[in-house]
């Protein structure tokens, strides 16, 4: 987010304004909801952990340090949520019939793809929904791994490789 | 392959990405128009492309969610006194809900298609919005069909038709959907995909109207059911309707409509944050017949573009409407309980089609899977996951798949009574707590306390069927949708430490049909001669639960 406008909406939300959280939500939601379905591999967990990850964020906002980036900020505490979680329940995998099918929203579809993202590991597989659910741009990755643009768009590509490899050997498109 | 190609290789994703120099661009596009080898990944690439936004567009309902919660929740915590509301984000909303009127002025007028064969409500009792989601959950047949449209400013709206059959009854599902590949630059390409899956208790096939192609997959009659079932509890279907039981807030009846001859009451939420949106049905009052369904809302494209741009320097930016779309859908048939022909659920390929993986050769699709336990449990797993809603007893399917263990199991498991202590294998989950969704507290007040119920075995596996008893009444709210439980879990021999297990109840069981067909269907499914074990009905393991609740003091 532009440097400026994200300054603008953080005094905002400290100063209690709804609909500055509204536009902070809104424009995370997709990364932050990427992040933890990239870390979680599970729909379902993800949802409450994003949400989770936004609330935390929102209402601890005066604990971000003024020379801090928002959005580093923001996806280092849903990292970190995500790892609380798996070490809670590292061991949870959705199960049954067809995982992909029975977990909710759009995962219903695409058991091929599913398959696939579930064998990439966590870093190809943040890297690549971080991609594709923030506007298919390299800046949230950068933000979110602490690393350079160039240094993502190396990232996604060797997830795309990788994804390439797996989809090819399960047969797929 | 050559060495050359691997490294132009390497370049696809950020060629496709846009953001190459032009130079580099023009070297790259040389090789590849030169090299087949290169083209046909490129090609490769762009299919999974295509696939990933097609995924992603598909999951912004859970995007959705989370917004909507995440805001909710926020209310909660935001005291609403002297909270001020931006001015420009006000006058942004105020045109937006002009676009929001205006796009519910289009769809009147609409021809519809109404077929609806449903069974009388109660007399003198009027149906109303909060009936949609029990309507629905009963239905023993559905038919959907409608498109979701899309608005993009300079575009002509493009419009993707969407149509399922669920046969809750015999236990079969088809749904068609056509797809339009994003382009990069926000906009649709010309292309689209349609796909069809069919499947019944026997196979499920994959169809690709586009490329023309079929696939088989072997499927079983349990695995249908609990399909549609989980399907049905996990509230997918009730998301394509923007309705779960915490979405009724809200709605309000403002107006009448006559489709076809029947007269329809109108039931509308509009909401502005997190995001707008208006959500109406159709619901004729005596039957609750569903006429239509329209469900439409503003949509932020790729909300990281626009703020890339440093021109923006104001709140404006998150709300230029150049980033939005606004999407549109419209439920034209919503049938319940029609009897849907056989024809619909034939599994056999379209002719002229090629068949990639025929019938002979189609692979197990699926099957009981399980979930296994951390790596400081090796070798436990849980198969199937039940809550009576009667009593909020819990079943639980597990087992220990130690080779040095199974050795000793037969003897373990024979000697077990239903009602009495679970078997002592490697691992123990003796008790559960249940788990809220996140905001909610842990709560530890309730522990559901474990007793051996029944086994079953399946090749050299033997499954332990245990029944959890809450010591005090289980939660209300929340308990049919989204309680999920925490495992606790000892070692054998004890070594003082409880270990945690977060479990999703599968499936709600709410009748005693519906304990024949998936605890007793499981229980057969996971056996090798295909039976549930004998002596064991809905009744009786509910009157075994309340003698358990007997004997923890209840
Ligand atoms: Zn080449």
């Amino acid at each position: 987010m532009n440097v400026d406008l994200e300054k603008k909406l953080v005094a905002a939300c400290r100063n209690g304004d709804r609909s500055a959280y509204a536009g902070i939500v809104k424009a995370y939601s997709g990364r932050i909801f990427a992040i933890c379905l990239g870390i979680l591999d599970n729909t379902h967990d993800a949802e409450d952990i994003a949400q989770q990850a936004l609330l935390k964020a929102l209402t601890g906002i005066k604990q971000l340090r003024d020379d801090e980036q928002f959005g580093a900020w923001i996806s280092r505490i849903a990292k970190n949520l995500c790892i609380d979680f798996i070490r809670k329940h590292k061991h949870e995998q959705d199960c049954i019939v067809e995982p992909a099918a029975v977990s909710q929203s759009g995962s219903k579809e695409y058991p091929e793809l599913r398959t696939a993202l579930a064998k990439l590991s966590e870093d190809h597989r943040l890297a690549l929904m971080l991609y594709y659910f923030d506007g298919r741009s390299a800046k949230s990755i950068g933000e979110t791994f602490m690393i350079s643009q160039a240094a993502a768009q190396a990232r996604i590509s060797r997830a795309r490789k990788q994804l390439r490899k797996l989809l090819e050997a399960e047969g797929g498109k | 392959m050559e060495n050359t190609c691997e490294k132009i290789q390497e370049q696809i994703p950020e060629l496709m990405a846009g953001t190459m120099s032009a130079e580099k661009t023009a070297k790259l596009v040389e090789h590849i128009n030169g090299c087949s080898a290169c083209s046909k990944y490129l090609e490769a690439l762009q299919a999974d492309d295509k696939l990933l936004c097609e995924y992603v567009e598909a999951m912004q309902t859970a995007v959705t969610q989370i917004e909507k919660g995440a805001m909710d929740a926020l209310d909660g915590s935001l005291s609403d006194k002297g909270v001020a509301f931006s001015s420009i984000w006000r006058t942004i909303m105020k045109s937006r809900i002009t676009k929001v009127a205006a796009a519910a002025v289009i769809i009147i007028g609409v021809l519809l298609v109404l077929n609806y064969v449903g069974s009388p409500g109660p007399t003198g009792v009027a149906y109303g919005i909060s009936d949609v989601p029990g309507l629905l959950r009963s239905a023993k047949t559905l038919h959907v069909k409608g498109s979701r449209t899309y608005y993009l400013k300079g575009q002509d709206p493009i419009s993707c038709p969407v149509e399922y059959w669920m046969d809750f009854e015999k236990l079969r599902y088809r749904r068609k959907a056509v797809y339009r590949r994003r382009t990069s630059e926000g906009g649709f390409a010309d292309d689209y995909s349609e796909h069809e899956v069919v499947f019944d208790t026997t196979y499920k096939m994959g169809i690709d109207h586009t490329n023309k192609t079929v696939r088989f997959f072997r499927h079983r009659p349990f695995l249908s059911q609990f399909f549609l079932r989980v399907y049905r509890d996990r509230d997918v279907f009730l998301r394509d309707f923007y309705l779960k039981s915490d979405q009724l807030d809200g709605f309000e009846k403002t107006g009448q409509e006559e489709i076809d001859g029947v007269m329809f009451d109108i039931w509308e939420k509009k909401e502005n944050r997190p995001m707008q949106m208006i959500s109406e049905y159709w619901i004729e009052p005596s039957t609750g017949e569903l006429g239509r369904y329209f469900f439409a809302f503003f949509y932020d494209r790729y909300p990281n573009r626009a703020r890339r741009h440093d021109k923006y320097g104001d709140f404006e930016v998150l709300l230029d409407e150049d980033e939005q779309e606004w999407h549109e859908n419209l439920l034209t048939c919503i049938e319940r309980d029609k009897p849907l022909p056989d024809e619909l659920f034939k599994i056999e390929a379209p002719s002229g089609y090629t068949v990639t993986i025929s019938k002979e050769e189609a692979p197990a699709h699926g099957g009981v899977g399980y979930t296994t336990f951390p790596p400081t449990m090796p070798n436990m797993t849980v198969s199937l996951r039940y809550t009576l809603s009667e009593d909020g007893s819990v079943i639980m399917a597990w087992s220990d798949r130690n080779d040095e263990s199974l050795k000793s199991q037969a003897g373990i498991f024979e000697a077990l009574e239903p009602g009495g202590p679970l078997p002592e294998l490697t691992f123990v989950p003796y008790a559960l707590h249940p788990l809220f969704s996140v905001f909610r507290e842990k709560n530890e007040s309730i522990t559901y306390v474990g007793c051996h119920l029944a086994y079953t075995k399946k090749g050299n596996i033997y499954y332990e069927w245990s029944i959890y008893i809450p010591d005090s009444d289980p939660p209300e709210s929340e308990f049919k949708h989204k309680l999920t439980y925490d495992a606790l879990v000892r070692r054998n021999p004890d070594d003082g430490q409880i270990r945690g297990l977060g479990l999703i109840p599968d499936t709600i069981i709410t009748s005693s049909e519906e304990f024949d067909a998936f605890v007793l269907g499981g229980m057969a499914e996971l056996s090798d001669d295909g039976k549930a074990p004998e002596g064991i009905t809905y009744e009786s393991v509910l009157q075994l639960a309340q003698q358990i609740r007997e004997t923890l003091g209840n």
